[in-house]
C-alpha cells in the first residue's frame, strides 16, 4: 500500500479508560474503548444514557482527561497536552456542537460565529467575512444580527454548526444535537450536518439516540456500559431497521 | 508563521465589547451595585473636600474627625462585599457560557480578564458618580457656614487629587473584591460547567 492510500484517522482511541469514584464505589464510566475514526467520516455514538456516550465526547473534545488510554487527534496524543496546548486544540482542531445549543445569549448570531474566530487570531475583516459565509450556509443569511432569543431552537442551532466549523475543524462533536427539537428540526439539522461533512470533509462524531442519524452516518458504534457493544456500516443497519418497520 | 498559529488571543477590545454587552444586559441590577460604591466614595469626597474648603478658607475644622475615617472604612467594605455579591452571581448566572468559551478556546486569564475588567468598570463608574455627589454635597454643606462659592476656592489640583484618590479606591476595591468569584470563574472545569443549570 503506497502512503498516498494510507488511510487518515482523525481520531484514535486505544484502552480509553475513565473511572470516577463516586464514594466507596468505582464506576467505570469508560473502560476500554478502542475507535478509529477516518477523516471525512460520519459516525454516530449511540447507546442508552449512561452508556458512556458523554463521558467520551469529554475525553475527546480535551474537556477531560482519561484516567487510562490514549486519545489522538490528527495523530497528537492529547492526553500528552498541557492546559494552554488543549486550549488550542479545541480552538482549531474541534468544533462543539451540544444539545443546548450554548451559544453566547448577548451575543449576535454573526458575533456568535466570530467568537472562535478572534481566539485563532483570524482578523476583523476575514473573520466577518467567513461568518457572513457560514451563516448563509446554514441559511441565516438574513438573521445575522439577531440575539438568541429571537431565534428559534432549530436556528439557534443552526448559529451554533456556523460557530462549530469557524476554524476549519478537524472534526465536529456533536452531543445530542437534536435532543431539543421537534422531529422535523432534528432532521433538518441531521440533513445539514451531512452536506456539510461531504461538502467540506470534516469528520462528525455526534452522539445521539436518535435513531433518524442512522441514515446519514457511514458507521454507528453502540456503546453499552462504557464498551463498544458494536461497530456497524450503515447498509447493515438501515437494513435492520428497515425490515423491523416492514415487519 | 507557525508560532502565530500557535497562539490563542482575546484582544482587550473585545473583552470590553463583551463586558459592555453583559452589563447592558444585567442594566438595573449593575445599577444597584454600582449605587453602593457611590454611596461610599461620595461619602469619602464629601469629608475630604469640606475639611480642604474649610482649610482653604481658614475655618477651625480643618481635619477629618477620626471617628468618621471608621464610618468611611465601614462603608467602603459593605460597598466591596457588594461587588463580590454581585461578581459571584455573574458567575453563577455565566457557567454555562462559561464552559461553552473555554471549548471554543478560551484560557483561563481570558476568564478572569472578563470579570475583573467588569467590576474595575463598574468601580471606575461608582467612583465618578460618587464624586460628582460627593462635590454637590460639599457644596450643599458649606453653603451657610462658608457660602456657596466656597467650593471653588479649593485648587483645581487637590480636586483632580481628590478624584484621582477616589478611583483608586473604587477601582481597587472592586477589583480586590472580584478577585475570588472571577479566580473560581476562570478555574471551573468546562465539562462540569456545561453541565450547570441553575
Amino acid at each position: 500500500m503506497s502512503i498516498s492510500e494510507k488511510l487518515i484517522y482523525t481520531l484514535e482511541t486505544e484502552g480509553l479508560k475513565k473511572y470516577y469514584k463516586m464514594g466507596p464505589e468505582i464506576v467505570k464510566a469508560l473502560d476500554g474503548v478502542d475507535l478509529r475514526v477516518v477523516k471525512g467520516e460520519y459516525i454516530s455514538i449511540m447507546g442508552p444514557s449512561g452508556s458512556g456516550k458523554t463521558t467520551l465526547f469529554n475525553m475527546v473534545g480535551g474537556l477531560d482527561k482519561p484516567t487510562a488510554g490514549k486519545i489522538y487527534i490528527d495523530e497528537v496524543d492529547i492526553s500528552k497536552l498541557d492546559a494552554y496546548e488543549l486550549a488550542w486544540l479545541r480552538c482549531r482542531k474541534i468544533g462543539y456542537i451540544f444539545q443546548t445549543f450554548n451559544l453566547i445569549p448577548v451575543m449576535t448570531a454573526l458575533e456568535n460565529v466570530m467568537l472562535p474566530m478572534i481566539f485563532a487570531g483570524v482578523d476583523a475583516e476575514e473573520r466577518r467575512k467567513r461568518a457572513i459565509e457560514l451563516l448563509n450556509r446554514v441559511g441565516l443569511g438574513d438573521r445575522l444580527e439577531h440575539k438568541p432569543v429571537e431565534l428559534s431552537g432549530g436556528q439557534q442551532q443552526r448559529v451554533a454548526i456556523a460557530r462549530a466549523l469557524a476554524n476549519n475543524p478537524a472534526i465536529i462533536l456533536a452531543d445530542e444535537p437534536t435532543g431539543n427539537l421537534d422531529l422535523d428540526t432534528g432532521r433538518s439539522i441531521i440533513m445539514l450536518l451531512h452536506e456539510l461533512n461531504r461538502e467540506k470533509g470534516v469528520t462528525v462524531m455526534a452522539a445521539t439516540h436518535d435513531l433518524k442519524m442512522i441514515d446519514v452516518s457511514d458507521r454507528i458504534v453502540w456503546l453499552r456500559d462504557g464498551k463498544i457493544q458494536r461497530i456497524e456500516k450503515r447498509k447493515e443497519v438501515s437494513l435492520r431497521v428497515y425490515r423491523i418497520e416492514e415487519a | 508563521m507557525r508560532e502565530r498559529e500557535a497562539k490563542i488571543y482575546f484582544p482587550t477590545s473585545e473583552v470590553f465589547k463583551l463586558v459592555i454587552a453583559f452589563i447592558q444586559k444585567r442594566f438595573s441590577r449593575v445599577l444597584l451595585t454600582v449605587s453602593g460604591v457611590t454611596l461610599s466614595i461620595a461619602f469619602y469626597t464629601t469629608l475630604v473636600l469640606t475639611a480642604t474648603v474649610s482649610r482653604v478658607m481658614g475655618s477651625e475644622a480643618g481635619t477629618l474627625k477620626e471617628y468618621y475615617i471608621w464610618m468611611l472604612i465601614l462603608s467602603v467594605l459593605v460597598a466591596g462585599a457588594g461587588i463580590m455579591n454581585s461578581i459571584f452571581m455573574a458567575v453563577a448566572e455565566r457557567t454555562r457560557e462559561i464552559g461553552t468559551m473555554k471549548c471554543l478556546g478560551a484560557l483561563y486569564r481570558h476568564i478572569l480578564e472578563i470579570f475583573l475588567i467588569e467590576s474595575a468598570l463598574l468601580g471606575f463608574i461608582g467612583g465618578l458618580l460618587g464624586y460628582i455627589v460627593g462635590i454637590f454635597a460639599t457644596v450643599a454643606l458649606t453653603a451657610k457656614t462658608l457660602g456657596a462659592m466656597a467650593i471653588f476656592k479649593i485648587p483645581g489640583g487637590s480636586m483632580l487629587a481628590v478624584f484621582a484618590r477616589a478611583e483608586a479606591i473604587s477601582v481597587g476595591l472592586s477589583v480586590l473584591a472580584a478577585a475570588y468569584p472571577a479566580y473560581r470563574a476562570a478555574k471551573l472545569d468546562p465539562a462540569e460547567a456545561l453541565r450547570f443549570v441553575i
